[in-house]
């Protein structure tokens, strides 16, 4: 399941309401066209679409320690609501607009405990380390994949909620607007408008925390 | 729509998304110990919907225990858990998974009663346990990569379905004898379970026996077809390619029924591994 691993195709995302990368067909043998397609078994969603799950959670922005158990969460709504997936749909943004909802309610949680475990490793782990090279944005390409990982985390932090749903399913997911405007049952425009301000508020943060960490820099 | 498009992601926002893509995503075990923790939970809640009040305990315990057996060997489940069952009804399922994968169901119906009956308090069922001389324990479900899929498949198809079996008195209910209502049903749950597992077998879905296997192994461990459920315990890990498995499992299922009318259909099944 190296699906998610893929890059989506940006120049081919959103322009014409095209169907999500074809990451998503290659994840699971479940039929996403038109014309009398199967509804999925739960064991077939289960199998090919946890990994999806699990990724998008964390980058919805739930703690490490929660990923499981928001996991478990989102799989019994789909166990749930299966029967009214609309089959003739990816079926990818569907479950990951059922994450969006169960990250955005392991998030409200997690703000009442976060003083009792800000202490951490994993809130370690989401803070920049001081021994973190220069961030400079001219010198990002000298991250390595997990401290690019790491800023893009701590920067998706500053986003709005509603923002960062929309770009981590269409910028990092790589699925078509109309289709997570399904999912979420929200206007594609307003979609639209989330984007773009999404990219404003991530690149801002990005640069911030760049900077911030190049003035750590002896 | 064009004219709404945001511009696309400039170089450095496109370097991180590329670098979050290339996440190796969850660490090993993961599908495995949420798959068990999810399936626990649908039965968990298959038994409230079908009548049954089961406890939040047994809910909760369900989901999280099995969530946060990281460790890999912590039995997680409605040990202990109640089931207060209303006089008209119904379905008491108990689910316990270990966090290796490996997955227990045990599941039962209870007809409705045809008089009047206060509600009584079961003890959901037989709690399985990690069974003594269990042939699945010993490896966790990450080892087989074909498995996972059919075992979940099976396994929810079986939480599905309830398994009929008489209303058991109150004696029973109270676990202390086996009356022979309760002799019947729990007989009738072992060949629900056995038959199941041969079903699967049949369609060669060895994962899909194994779950039900190891549903009975949890609910019944001493139970009457125990002898059958390890014969075929071996001839589906010799099915699924387990060879290791299954020649210990054999030579364990010798030691324990050297006489079995089984002992040849598994030199069989492993002759020509």
């Amino acid at each position: 399941m190296s699906n998610t691993d893929q890059a989506p195709r940006h120049q081919d995302l959103g322009v014409d309401g095209s169907a999500p990368a074809a990451s998503d067909a290659e994840a699971s043998p479940l039929p996403l066209g038109v014309g009398g397609p199967a509804r999925p078994s739960f064991a077939e969603v289960y199998g090919g679409h946890f990994k999806a799950v699990w990724l998008s959670l964390r980058r919805f922005g739930v703690w490490e320690r929660d990923l499981d158990d928001a996991a478990h969460d989102v799989f019994i709504v789909v166990h749930r609501r299966l029967r009214d997936y609309d089959a003739s749909r990816p079926i990818r943004p569907w479950l990951l607009g059922i994450a969006a909802r169960v990250a955005s309610e392991f998030r409200r949680k997690s703000q009442h405990r976060h003083e009792v475990v800000s202490e951490d490793t994993e809130a370690e782990s989401a803070r920049l380390p001081a021994h973190t090279p220069a961030f400079g944005i001219r010198a990002d390409r000298a991250l390595d994949d997990k401290q690019r990982r790491k800023l893009l985390h701590q920067a998706l932090e500053a986003l709005d909620f509603d923002r960062r749903t929309v770009l981590v399913l269409h910028d990092i997911e790589g699925h078509a607007i109309p289709d997570i405007s399904h999912a979420l049952d929200v206007n594609v425009n307003t979609l639209y408008a989330r984007l773009r301000q999404a990219r404003i508020d991530l690149k801002a943060a990005v640069t911030a925390l760049t900077t911030t960490a190049d003035r750590g820099q002896p | 729509m064009n004219q709404q498009q945001p511009d696309d992601v400039d170089d450095v926002l496109g370097s991180l998304f590329a670098a979050e893509r290339r996440h190796e995503g969850p660490p090993a075990g993961t599908q495995q110990r949420v798959q068990a923790a999810v399936l626990a939970s649908i039965a968990a809640s298959a038994a409230v919907s079908s009548g049954a009040v089961a406890s939040t305990a047994a809910v909760s315990s369900a989901s999280s225990g099995a969530t946060a057996g990281s460790g890999g060997s912590a039995l997680a489940g409605l040990s202990g858990a109640a089931a207060i069952l209303k006089p008209a009804g119904f379905v008491a399922a108990a689910v316990v998974a270990t966090a290796g994968g490996s997955v227990f169901v045990a599941q039962y119906e209870v007809s409705p009663q045809t008089t009047p009956s206060p509600a009584v308090v079961v003890v959901v069922p037989p709690v399985p346990r990690l069974p003594p001389a269990g042939l699945i324990v010993e490896r966790p479900l990450a080892k087989a990569p074909a498995a996972p899929a059919k075992v979940h498949s099976a396994a929810v198809e079986q939480v599905q379905r309830a398994v009929p079996v008489p209303a058991p008195p109150l004696e029973a209910a109270a676990g202390l004898v086996e009356t022979p209502a309760e002799r019947t049903a729990r007989l009738a749950g072992e060949r629900a379970l056995i038959a199941e597992a041969r079903a699967a077998l049949s369609r060669d879905d060895a994962g899909g026996a194994l779950v039900a296997l190891e549903a009975h192994r949890g609910a019944h461990p001493q139970g009457a077809l125990a002898e059958e459920r390890e014969a075929m315990t071996v001839m589906a890990l010799a099915r699924a390619g387990r060879i290791d498995e299954a020649r210990s499992g054999a030579a364990k299922f010798k030691a324990s029924w050297p006489q079995s009318i089984f002992g040849p259909a598994l030199a069989s099944a492993l002759q020509d591994r």
